[in-house]
């Protein structure tokens, strides 16, 4: 069953790097070391270079096929359980991998395994007709459009750029929203979500700024660069919600930055954080936000005099 | 933490064990009262919250209600904060003196129980502090509540005022508005042929983002049926369980023949709920969508694909 | 302990509440009535009728907006110009 377990050390492709350095501009990466890097990945499909694809899925499914039949399983839902198993057993021993290998694998071949596209791992199909530009507006300048909506610039600066007026804005933002109702597989929102992070790249929006200060530039450039600051605004925002303010406006208010622009920074940490899965990296950045949020919460409680049940004691 | 067990001495824990007797006594008892404190607390908190959300909730003049929103969330943030006080004392006071004694002594038999039961006794008011707790909760989240029907007869009669009030631009002719629009349109002037905008009210243009709450509330007794259908399924299950467990023990053929002909009753009540959950759901979903159509008639195509996917989704 | 605490305390909570602004939401343009307008060719002044097309002005060829109309909700290909 075991293929040719060990691929060749030459020439291997590093596209696991751990995602230690979560930087957004910064092209360092982090040699956070992997115990599994024996291994060489294709970096499109992020199968083990060491076997055939057809042979994995060959494998997969005369495994599972044979546990179905045994257990006589008959429900849909059931079935897709069966395959996920197997699918994850088959990759775990013939690439002798962690888990998060295999969730970095699994949520690259999303769409493939479950239906269902996956942040940071999803491409335009363009044959896809939810996906077909409506009057003349692909969904990456919807998402562009939205994202400095969402950070306060004025809609006619916006209408100007792209050529449209507020009549087919209204349409835009009806069709573009039911579109993505409608797919099953999520792919409309989750490129909306990638390209939402990508709307300060957008040629047509190059002209256009954010009316930020000069602090809040500062700021937002820092939260792109420092991961630590964003899961610091993040846990703030949550406790700012959580002591009756708008955790938005507290933002603005503090740092001077809009929730388009911090929301479309979130997109791109969401992003990498897909791609380049690990465990540790994730808990840890959780733990720290967790440990700011519990910091800001107290200072707001100290703001209003306290929480309502502080006096009761054990 | 607890530095009066450091002494402690493993081969000789029948006169140490009164020590730490006390101990657990005294936690419990002081937990007993701080939940019976905490939970006087809470109440307050939420009969005071509930009438003053209910008002803000209703207050016409704040349309987006970002009032209410921030007063709810900052009052689930204190339900959380009471919460999380009881989940932290829970832990500390009681499951780490239960494990620190347990570590320390090895209490067997007797004082093994008297230790067990003093966890178990503190779970089950733990317990009931998370349903009371979970009862507030959902009276608190029961203010976020808004009848649907109520925007949208405002939207009529809007509609009904207006549809018939305004001239073309150009030339003056009367332009009627055909139906309730939510987003701007092109009309056209049938006298002079400009193109006219007409851009509805703010109040008209939520009519798209309320369509399905209102539809939803439409359908709330078709949604309330297929619960109630879902929920017997795991309600006959558990009435099973306990009946097949005794038949284990039963000797009697008589009284075996009986319970087997419960169960096979129950299970028979089970079958039906797994057939007609399925069916209930699509009955619902059929309601909740013609409705949801009939408030937002442009957007017909667009919700049968989705009444389609949801449709497609359900295993029978 | 204070008696009144907690209703004090939703006091204090529905003032901050209430005397916040709200992220994005300006409440006095917040309910705007619903209106007809009519807008002329800004270069040449004629007016917009129905078979010219909505991309373009129909006398001095002016554009309107940049964009090919594909068919929307109630914007339609055939409300293209055609210059």
């Amino acid at each position: 069953m075991f293929k040719k377990l060990f691929g060749s050390n030459t020439g291997k492709e590093e596209v696991n790097q751990n995602a230690q350095n979560q930087n957004l501009n910064s092209d360092e990466t982090n040699d956070f070391d992997s115990e599994y890097e024996e291994t060489e990945y294709d970096p499109e499909t992020l199968h083990g270079t060491h076997y055939d694809v057809d042979d994995f899925e060959e494998e997969v499914e005369r495994l599972a096929q044979a546990w179905i039949e045994q257990e006589d399983i008959t429900s849909q839902s059931e079935i897709n359980n069966v395959f996920f198993n197997y699918r994850r057993d088959v990759y775990m021993a013939w690439n002798q991998c962690d888990s998060d290998q295999y969730i970095r694998f699994d949520q690259r071949n999303s769409m493939a395994h479950h239906g269902i596209a996956s942040m940071g791992n999803t491409v335009e199909d363009e044959s896809n007709p939810l996906l077909a530009p409506v009057h003349g507006i692909a969904l990456r300048d919807y998402a562009a459009i939205c994202a400095k909506l969402g950070s306060g610039v004025a809609e006619d600066e916006i209408y100007k750029a792209f050529g449209i007026d507020a009549t087919i804005w209204g349409e835009l933002n009806t069709i573009w929203p039911a579109r993505m109702a409608e797919d099953t597989t999520f792919s409309v929102s989750v490129l909306f979500g990638q390209y939402f992070g990508e709307a300060d790249q957008h040629p047509k929006l190059q002209g256009i700024k954010t009316n930020l200060s000069e602090e809040g530039e500062a700021n937002l450039e820092r939260l792109k660069n420092d991961p630590y600051f964003y899961y610091e605004l993040t846990g703030a925002r949550q406790a700012a919600y959580e002591y009756g303010m708008d955790g938005a406006q507290w933002i603005l208010d503090n740092f001077g930055i809009g929730l388009g622009d911090f929301q479309s920074v979130a997109m791109k940490y969401m992003e990498l954080q897909n791609q380049n899965f690990d465990s540790n990296v994730v808990l840890h950045y959780h733990e720290y936000q967790d440990e700011k949020q519990a910091e800001y919460a107290e200072k707001f409680a100290a703001e209003q005099g306290g929480n309502v049940a502080d006096d009761v004691e054990f | 933490m607890f530095g009066l067990f450091n002494k402690k001495d493993a081969d000789n824990n029948t006169s140490v064990s009164a020590e730490w007797l006390a101990q657990i006594h005294e936690n419990q008892q002081r937990f007993f009262d701080f939940l019976d404190k905490i939970e006087v607390r809470m109440q307050e908190l939420t009969d005071a919250a509930i009438p003053e959300l209910t008002e803000m909730r209703n207050n016409t003049e704040e349309s987006f209600k970002m009032d209410f929103h921030r007063m709810k969330s900052g009052i689930d943030g204190q339900m959380e904060n009471i919460r999380k006080k009881v989940y932290d004392v829970h832990d500390d006071k009681i499951l780490d003196l239960y494990h620190e004694i347990k570590h320390n002594y090895s209490p067997k038999d007797k004082e093994r129980d008297l230790l067990d039961t003093f966890r178990t006794d503190c779970r089950n008011r733990y317990n009931i502090f998370e349903e009371k707790y979970q009862v507030c909760s959902n009276a608190i989240n029961a203010t976020d509540y808004e009848d649907y029907e109520i925007a949208y007869q405002k939207v009529l009669d809007e509609y009904a005022a207006i549809k018939d009030k305004f001239n073309c631009k150009q030339c003056g002719s009367p332009i009627s508005i055909e139906k309730i629009f939510f987003i701007n349109v092109h009309l056209n002037c049938s006298a002079c042929q400009t193109q006219n905008t007409f851009e509805p009210s703010t109040q008209a243009r939520m009519v798209q983002h309320f369509a399905q709450d209102l539809a939803q509330q439409r359908a709330a007794d078709l949604y309330e049926k297929y619960q109630k259908e879902d929920e017997k399924e795991r309600f006959h299950y558990h009435e099973m369980h306990p009946l097949k467990l005794s038949l284990n023990f039963e000797k009697d053929s008589k009284i075996k023949a009986e319970v087997e002909a419960k169960i096979a009753d129950l299970e028979a009540k089970r079958q039906e709920s797994i057939k007609n959950t399925p069916l209930f759901r699509k009955e619902y979903l059929h309601k909740k969508f013609a409705e949801w159509k009939k408030i937002i008639p442009d957007l017909a195509d667009h919700l049968e694909t989705r009444l389609q996917n949801e449709l497609a989704n359900i295993e029978e | 302990m204070d008696e009144k605490k907690p209703l004090s305390f939703i006091e204090k909570m529905k003032l901050k509440a209430q005397s916040q602004k709200s992220y994005g939401i300006d409440e006095s343009f917040a309910f705007k009535e619903a209106k007809l307008d009519a807008e002329n060719c800004p270069n040449c002044g004629a007016g917009r009728a129905k078979q010219d097309g909505l991309t373009h002005c129909g006398y001095c060829g002016h554009e309107f907006i940049a964009i090919t109309l594909t068919d929307g909700l109630f914007l339609k290909k055939e409300d293209n110009s055609q210059h």
